[in-house]
């Protein structure tokens, strides 16, 4: 399973902001995938989907690396945020776009 | 498929007197908002708030009964 885990660990640390979903960016085939990617379309920064539809053992390495049952699985700057319940939730309280600014920076 | 007092009693059962409000987002009762306000949440960052909501609903996610939910979470 480590093969998978060190693929996942580089895919982090490539992607600023990175969202593992069901589909890719221009073809996205569930609807939360949709609405993180449109939550991040909005803040103007790059951003990348790494699709993990049909990818199981992917998929629950996700899982037991994030101890989050659902996709997508949002990181940012190498860390875990969960999906749009959080980054709503997140927004709500401005802490998204410093969080943004703060990872594009370096 | 699965009836709103049940969500309902899935989250209180993990989260006693939480205020529990469910939104079913597409009339199919399988795809559900729910706002749970719980003073437990108090001391709770904002990933342990949904991962505990999460694994309330877990016997649902697994059996099929649920199949997606959006959370809200709140203290009172």
């Amino acid at each position: 399973m480590s093969a998978i885990e060190d693929q996942i660990k580089n895919e982090i640390a490539q992607n600023k902001v990175l969202i593992y979903g069901k589909g890719t960016k221009a073809a996205p085939q569930c609807g939360f995938t949709v609405e993180t990617i449109q939550f991040f379309a909005k803040y103007g920064y790059p951003f990348e989907v790494i699709n993990v539809l049909n990818d199981m053992d992917k998929r629950e390495t996700l899982n037991r690396m994030t101890n989050w049952p659902t996709l997508p699985k949002v990181f940012i700057d190498g860390k875990f945020y969960g999906d749009t319940d959080i980054l709503d939730e997140m927004e709500a309280k401005g802490e998204v776009e410093p969080l943004l600014k703060a990872a594009f920076s370096e | 498929m699965i009836s709103v007092p049940d969500l309902i009693s899935l989250v209180q059962e993990k989260l006693p007197n939480a205020e529990v409000n469910v939104l079913d987002k597409t009339g199919m009762m399988d795809h559900f908002i729910i706002h749970v306000t719980a003073s437990q949440f108090e001391t709770m960052n904002l990933m342990d708030r949904h991962r505990t909501v999460q694994e309330a609903l877990n016997p649902a996610m697994q059996d099929g009964r649920l199949h997606a939910v959006e959370i809200k979470t709140a203290t009172p």
